[in-house]
């Protein structure tokens, strides 16, 4: 859906991004991440169409970058929800629908898709002056999907938003995932974590990293469990869960490996259930993961500073 | 054409929806009034058609602070309002600064045909000719899509609203001083000078009542470059 190919944009002397190559298939979420400076925003403004790369290529469902052709298949939503604040809520969303060229009827259907994907019923008849930021963002992301892109490109989408609105946007997210490539870029690595399944990340204009989440952080195939029981009781338990190896216990905190082969989903319903039917409380289950993109950024973050003192 | 058409409306919609849209209008307006009682009128005799035309010419003046005051939404920025729904919309450069003239030329031209009662005063109360009256008020449409084309290229260059109002000022009232310097200049000079001012030149036949067709090519020809300039920049900031 996405194809880049040494794709590098120079600003006079300065090159913001250098050599991107990268694919993103169908359906993907890709999480966008990168130190400030990293190329981000111009990588985001080169796949919404709003500048051209200076060299390379980059393709959006086959479409050359920037080129009208390219624009009809990407929906965008910047840092800073677009809007007219004189504009009231349907108006603007049909208005965003027409000057994607979609006719007057084609256009009041798109809207009403829109608003309800987005959650923006109640709000319908409202000016978008009065509206509250998340509000905004909802709007903000109604306009760029109203089209049905088939690649959706969003900066920091949740950003400013408090923890329910950024649960309804996670949600809205996963609903708006399958045929469409989405883009997001966010400084928030559990977002990242919780909703990419491929990762992009970005050092200095380079990728540092691409490819799929879990090849990218490396991902442990291990739960970290808390129960309330022996260590014996536990490994008793588990010995019926095809997959899982206990590897360590110390006071009711215990790893369980993954063995390869098996799904790791799978594998923590079957040791809830187990544990349950064994007697055994089950505190707490979960998966060591953030911590692992934390460390990729502390890294990035690392390497980046002997290069800035040789600069300087 | 039906994007450039829903650019339009939308944008003389903004106006007429606005509280600004409408305080300005009343208070060009009320200045056009004002002008013409004191100072079309003022306290000398003169011929009605020397009243309507000097009515005129203060009413370019008018005409092209508005534009000024106009200028201040034209600018087209991925960072102001929604200038990222419009860069990123599959629409051409071409159509985008079309779409955004044509709106705030409905917006211009509303206005000025909302002061032809002032002239109908005149005719009620003197001896003016419809065809006077009709021949000035084209010449005000044209001034006014003129300067604003020129503010469509100003808002491509300076980007933002402060900066492309300033820049329009700017280069309108230097046109409007050059114009009135040729005016007292030796008469040498003039034909000179007022080559360099043409904008305000070409509106002084309109005004005395006389269409000439070189003066509408003209106009014609400053709007179209006006837009093309703006067009031109508009689409080289998305390769820059």
């Amino acid at each position: 859906m996405i194809v880049a190919e040494n794709v590098s944009k120079w600003f006079g002397a300065h090159a913001a991004v250098r050599e991107l190559t990268f694919e993103a298939p169908k359906g993907a979420l890709i999480g966008l991440l990168g130190l400030n400076g990293a190329g981000k925003t111009t990588t985001l403004r080169m796949l919404a169409g709003l500048t051209a790369p200076t060299s390379g290529r980059l393709t959006l469902a086959g479409h050359e970058a920037a080129s009208i052709a390219a624009r009809a298949v990407v929906g965008y939503l910047p840092d800073r929800a677009p809007l007219w604040p004189d504009m009231r809520v349907r108006g603007f969303v049909t208005h965003a629908a027409k000057l994607r060229g979609l006719a007057k009827e084609a256009a009041t259907k798109a809207m009403e898709r829109a608003l309800e994907t987005c959650g923006l019923r109640e709000v319908a008849d409202e000016p978008l002056a009065t509206l509250s930021h998340g509000y905004r963002q909802r709007v903000g992301l109604a306009q760029a999907l109203v089209h049905d892109p088939a690649v959706l490109v969003l900066d920091e989408p949740i950003q400013g938003l408090d923890p329910e609105q950024i649960g309804e946007m996670r949600a809205t997210l996963e609903r708006l995932r399958g045929e469409r490539t989405i883009v997001l870029s966010t400084h928030i690595l559990g977002e990242v974590a919780r909703s990419c399944d491929h990762l992009l990340v970005l050092h200095e204009g380079r990728v540092a990293v691409s490819g799929a989440k879990d090849e990218v952080l490396g991902e442990e195939r291990v739960l970290e469990l808390e129960v309330r029981g022996e260590e014996r009781a536990l490994r008793e338990a588990l010995a019926g869960v095809p997959g899982a190896s206990v590897s360590s216990f110390d006071a009711g905190r215990a790893r369980v490996e993954v063995l390869d082969g098996a799904s790791i989903d799978d594998v923590a319903e079957q040791i809830a259930a187990a544990l349950v039917g064994a007697g055994l409380g089950l505190r707490s289950m979960a998966r060591p993961r953030t911590g692992d993109l934390e460390a990729l950024f502390a890294r990035l973050k690392r390497d980046a500073e002997p290069s800035k003192e040789a600069a300087s | 054409m039906k994007v450039v058409l829903h650019l339009a409306a939308r944008d003389l919609g903004s106006w007429l929806r606005t509280p600004t849209g409408w305080w300005l209008a009343a208070l060009v307006l009320a200045l056009q009034a004002l002008q013409l009682h004191a100072v079309a009128i003022g306290t000398e005799r003169r011929p009605s058609a020397a009243v309507l035309e000097l009515f005129l010419l203060n009413a370019a003046v008018l005409t092209e602070v508005l534009v000024a005051f106009v200028a201040l939404r034209l600018p087209i920025d991925e960072r102001h309002d929604a200038g990222a729904l419009l860069l990123t919309a599959p629409v051409s450069e071409g159509a985008l600064v079309l779409g955004r003239f044509l709106g705030a030329f409905g917006y211009v031209a509303l206005v000025t045909l909302l002061s032809l009662h002032l002239p109908a005063l005149i005719l009620v109360h003197g001896k003016i000719s419809f065809g006077h009256v009709a021949t000035g008020y084209l010449g005000l449409l044209l001034l006014g899509a003129a300067s604003l084309a020129i503010a469509s290229a100003a808002a491509a260059i300076a980007r933002r609203p402060f900066g492309t109002a300033l820049l329009t000022a700017a280069i309108l009232g230097l046109l409007e001083l050059t114009h009135r310097v040729a005016g007292i200049a030796e008469l040498e000079a003039r034909p000179w000078m007022r080559a360099i001012a043409p904008v305000f030149g070409r509106f002084t036949s309109f005004r005395q009542g006389l269409f000439q067709l070189s003066d509408l090519v003209f106009f014609g020809c400053v709007i179209y470059f006006g837009l093309l300039v703006a067009t031109r920049e508009l689409a080289g900031r998305r390769q820059a």
